[in-house]
């Protein structure tokens, strides 16, 4: 197996041509993004552990195969990202179902409430609970762009490469999520 | 965890021998949409092109007669069937730019207005060379029911209360000075033309379009008075296929006159 060492250095850019020239250069990205989609399909998915596995697999072989096709104007986080992002879109239309939130941390009780300036006092309070239930009652479009600015840390270029929409559109999508989640949260306090 | 799932990943690449894709398969998929987007954009382009020529040759003369304004008369002369296809054009270019690898950057009022900005200037520059009046009578020609969505003409014509017919010439009867003219509407109208100015006589033929200028008898009769009459103008180049039809029927021998069928084009022996 190739060492992670061997390769520490080389950006993730520079590792396209090794990884096409030696398919055992790939283990490096694996290792590289694994916990990071494995946490990003968790968030924006209703998967258990198994699924959760399946779906990864399916996302680094798509990303394998399409490694030629990665965009040089883009960041190679955005450009996995988005794959992962379109493979669960995908694979829940093929189940017809809508994808639910699962997993919550501590990041977005840390991150949202603030951004949202709530008049509710809730930001230490804020029921991990609750704010799932929240989540999860909004469409899937605003759930992904909450997921991908609050809990990845994305700024709007990257979301904006990954859900493959204008700047603009992210900015008007993240302000509506924030205006419902904030209704939801409100209704949940009632 | 990692490492063994890292090692399944490796053996699933192996055991279904995953390739990667190869650049140019990504560079075509990219060019073709590219290509395929500016193909559309020049059909858009060649039907604002027709839809302008169309403007253009309507009866400009009648917009008073027909009390319209120059841009309801122009409205009036658009046809829907070529509106209809540029905007599904439109539709289609900004469809096939969207997925181009940055085409998501765009935003919809830039897309839309790029592709609808060029395939105007094309289409303004593709009509003040002909090529609109080229297509509409190409498509006339040869696609079987484009007249009777795009040409308009003969229905906007028919305004005998304005004092406006346009129909087929059925027959001339030059002894009484009367036509008979069917209407796109199949009505039969008699028309007394002792007094009326004959347009084009040379390009005036039964079987062929023609627009009267004139007077209706009374509101309930297919009785009409002309005061002017000439060939229906283009769009379709009517002048030509007439003139057409017209050096064809001279240059027949009489063993071919013999032969003519009924409703073929008769010679026009006009009063004088």
């Amino acid at each position: 197996m190739v060492s992670m060492n061997q390769h520490s250095d080389t950006s993730d850019e520079a590792l396209i041509p090794l990884i096409v020239a030696d398919q055992a250069v790939f283990a490096v990205l694996v290792e590289r993004y694994e916990a990071k989609l494995k946490r990003y399909i968790y968030r924006i998915a209703n998967v258990n552990k198994e699924d959760c596995e399946d779906l990864l697999q399916e996302i680094f072989i798509k990303v394998y195969k399409n490694l030629n096709g990665f965009d040089t104007s883009l960041s190679f986080s955005s450009w996995i990202y988005r794959i992962a992002h379109n493979h669960v879109r995908s694979h829940y239309r093929k189940l017809q179902a809508r994808p639910k939130t699962s997993e919550i941390d501590d990041t977005i009780i840390e991150n949202i409430p603030g951004n949202l300036d709530l008049e509710l006092a809730f930001d230490k309070e804020l029921s991990k609970d609750i704010l799932l239930k929240a989540l999860s009652k909004l469409d899937e479009k605003y759930r992904n762009v909450l997921v991908l600015k609050f809990l990845e840390e994305k700024d709007y270029n990257e979301i904006a490469d990954i859900i493959q929409k204008p700047k603009g559109t992210v900015g008007t999508l993240i302000n509506r999520a924030k205006k419902k989640l904030k209704k939801e949260l409100e209704k949940s306090y009632e | 965890m990692s490492e063994e799932f890292t090692n399944k990943i490796l053996d699933a690449l192996k055991e279904e021998d995953v390739k990667c894709k190869s650049r140019l398969s990504f560079l075509m998929k990219d060019w073709l949409l590219w290509a395929s987007a500016g193909f559309v954009i020049l059909l858009g382009a060649l039907g604002i092109a027709a839809t302008l020529a169309i403007i253009a040759m309507a009866d400009w003369d009648l917009v008073e007669r027909l009390e319209h304004t120059h841009a309801s008369f122009a409205l009036m002369s658009v046809p829907p069937a070529w509106i209809l296809l540029v905007i599904l054009f439109i539709i289609l270019a900004d469809y096939n730019i969207r997925h181009t690898r940055r085409g998501y950057k765009l935003s919809l009022l830039k897309l839309v207005g790029a592709v609808i900005g060029s395939s105007v200037v094309l289409g303004v520059l593709l009509f003040s060379v002909g090529a609109g009046a080229i297509v509409d009578r190409e498509f006339a020609e040869h696609m079987p029911y484009y007249d009777h969505v795009a040409n308009r003409k003969p229905l906007h014509l028919l305004q005998p209360e304005y004092g406006v017919l346009a129909g087929i010439v059925q027959s001339i009867d030059d002894e009484e000075d009367i036509w008979t003219v069917e209407d796109i509407k199949k009505n039969i109208w008699s028309v007394e033309v002792e007094e009326a100015e004959i347009i084009g006589d040379e390009y005036i033929v039964v079987g062929r379009p023609v627009r009267i200028i004139g007077e209706r008898d009374d509101e309930d009769s297919y009785h009409f008075e002309a005061e002017e009459i000439s060939p229906m103008r283009p769009p379709r180049d009517a002048h030509k296929k007439i003139h057409r039809l017209r050096v064809e029927f001279r240059q027949q021998t009489p063993r071919d006159m013999q032969k003519q069928k009924p409703g073929a084009p008769q010679r026009l022996q006009t009063t004088q």
